[in-house]
């Protein structure tokens, strides 16, 4: 199998067992929703504040629920599963990267979804919105890099939903500034490619570093 | 022998941290910022520190992965346990600075935002650490994240600081002389108290690597004991 | 540049005494840490062998 076929089956892989268990679809996405519902209750429901903050809560939303996409169950894999791809002969880097993709495409579901939701609830402007087929995938590969990075040192740890979070959020805020401060370019008409760039080179740096850690990884989790 | 070199260096690092304190409380106060200046000669040097001691944890990390030699990784482990503390200390002494010349605790500027990112990056890695029990497994899942953490702290200071700058030029460059040499003998001093509580923290990783080694070893022959001299084998020193 | 509104406060050396007390006392309290967790692994070992 070249690298690329495994890349994609390990990607498939992932993606089938997920949509077994819908835990993106039916779970963290309405849970996001919610949030998008409540936060406007707590901070106030004039239309103009809303209109404002709109994007930035999104962007929040998106990372801090987004950690659930990253936790979800079919990310982990049990012994036996492991086993398995060792013995088909999955490359450590093939194997990272299929997981990447995986996590970053539900990443880019649950933003997606979340979308409609906040146009409808806080009418953002949408000026320049054909950057968001940018932006969005940017968002998704740098969540899941380092979501599969982050997965990847605390495999089989007891309090992993709780560390992985911890061991993420500070990390992603190239993220956040680049995806808030791109939109808010677009809002005032300004450039927005330096933000692009920076986006490009967080995926960049972290798709790298997780390349180089997956062959060490691969051997602490056995 | 070693003991006596031990003590030279801790007494010569409270010298010096004496003479710096010394020197920051009777130096001329600054011109523009009068007395509260002061707090730059303890929360320059411990910001310093923290960078320096983060250094080295990524060096450690670096250096374990390609030799897989455990002093490499008890060097992460310990440089990154004084980084996290001393980050703390100088954010909260830098915290206490700006109250009075800038009117506000904090304010969103690139280098308080990515050292506050720093002290919660490093507690994440420290957490990561105690969380894993196994040696090896630890050092390798801690270097790793220590590298990719070494990766992303300069983008996310660039990130911040395209986003906003408005901190006053780093300070040991617009200062008076007399002034600079005291914020470099507290750089100095501080970077000695580094060496000392390294070295300590060292032997803390070491002991405590033996004592889990210790601890293994003994439940592994107790066990075997219960199996064949079940009362005799398992308790000889009592 | 932001406004140094504090050029001279008349109280500035009560925030060098909360400051130096901060680092001091932050670094004496990890050093009596250190000391307690070296103290506990010493003697841990010499109950073990």
């Amino acid at each position: 199998m070249t690298f690329w076929r495994q890349v994609y089956e390990v990607a498939r892989k992932d993606l089938l067992v997920e949509s077994r268990t819908a835990e993106v679809a039916l779970m963290t996405a309405p849970f996001g929703a919610a949030a998008l519902i409540l936060i406007p209750l707590a901070i106030g429901t004039d239309a103009p504040l809303l209109s404002q903050l709109g994007p930035g809560l999104y962007w929040i939303v998106v990372l801090l629920f987004g950690m659930l996409v990253i936790l979800r169950k079919s990310a982990v894999d049990g012994q036996a599963q492991r086993d398995l791809v060792r013995l088909l002969g999955i490359e450590p880097a093939a194997a990272f990267a299929g997981a990447t993709a995986a996590t970053s495409a539900l990443v880019l579901f649950f933003e997606v979804a979340l979308g409609p939701i906040l146009i409808a609830l806080y009418n953002p402007e949408l000026r320049g919105w054909p950057w968001l087929f940018v932006i969005l995938p940017l968002v998704a590969i740098g969540m899941g890099l380092l979501g599969t990075i982050a997965s990847g040192v605390t495999t089989s740890i007891g309090t992993r939903t709780s560390l992985t979070p911890l061991l993420i959020v500070p990390l992603s805020l190239p993220l956040l500034m680049g995806a808030t401060q791109a939109l808010e370019g677009l809002r005032l008409g300004r450039g927005i490619v330096p933000w692009l760039i920076l986006l490009f080179a967080v995926d960049l740096a972290l798709a790298v570093s997780g390349v180089l850690a997956a062959r060490p990884l691969e051997e602490a989790v056995t | 022998m070693t003991i006596v070199r031990n003590r030279w260096l801790e007494i010569v690092t409270v010298a010096i941290i004496g003479v710096s304190l010394f020197r920051s409380m009777t130096v001329v106060a600054d011109v523009t910022q009068g007395d509260v200046q002061r707090i730059m000669y303890v929360h320059v040097p411990s910001a310093w520190l923290a960078f320096l001691a983060f250094m080295v944890t990524m060096v450690g990390s670096a250096a374990w992965l390609r030799t897989k030699d455990q002093r490499w990784d008890r060097l992460a482990a310990s440089s990154a346990e004084i980084g996290v503390v001393f980050t703390g200390l100088a954010i909260v002494a830098g915290m206490i600075w700006a109250k009075p010349v800038w009117g506000q605790f904090w304010t969103w500027e690139p280098r308080l935002v990515t050292t506050a990112l720093l002290f919660f990056i490093y507690l994440g890695y420290l957490a990561l650490r105690r969380a894993v029990i196994d040696p090896v497994q630890r050092a390798r899942r801690a270097a790793i994240m220590g590298i990719v953490a070494a990766v992303q702290i300069p983008i996310v200071y660039y990130s911040v600081n395209w986003w906003r700058s408005l901190h006053q030029p780093s300070s040991a460059r617009s200062i008076d002389t007399p002034l600079r040499i005291t914020l470099l003998l507290g750089v100095v001093a501080f970077t000695f108290a580094y060496a000392v509580l390294l070295r300590r923290r060292l032997e803390l990783a070491r002991l405590e690597e033996e004592l889990d080694a210790k601890r293994f070893e003994q439940s592994q022959s107790v066990a075997g004991a219960d199996i064949t001299a079940p009362s005799l084998a398992s308790h000889p020193h009592d | 540049m932001i406004d140094l509104v504090g050029a001279q406060v008349s109280n500035a050396w009560w925030y060098v005494t909360v400051a130096y007390t901060v680092i001091l006392g932050g670094m004496a309290a990890f050093v009596g840490w250190l000391g307690f967790r070296l103290r506990r692994a010493h003697r841990e070992l010499d109950q073990l062998s």
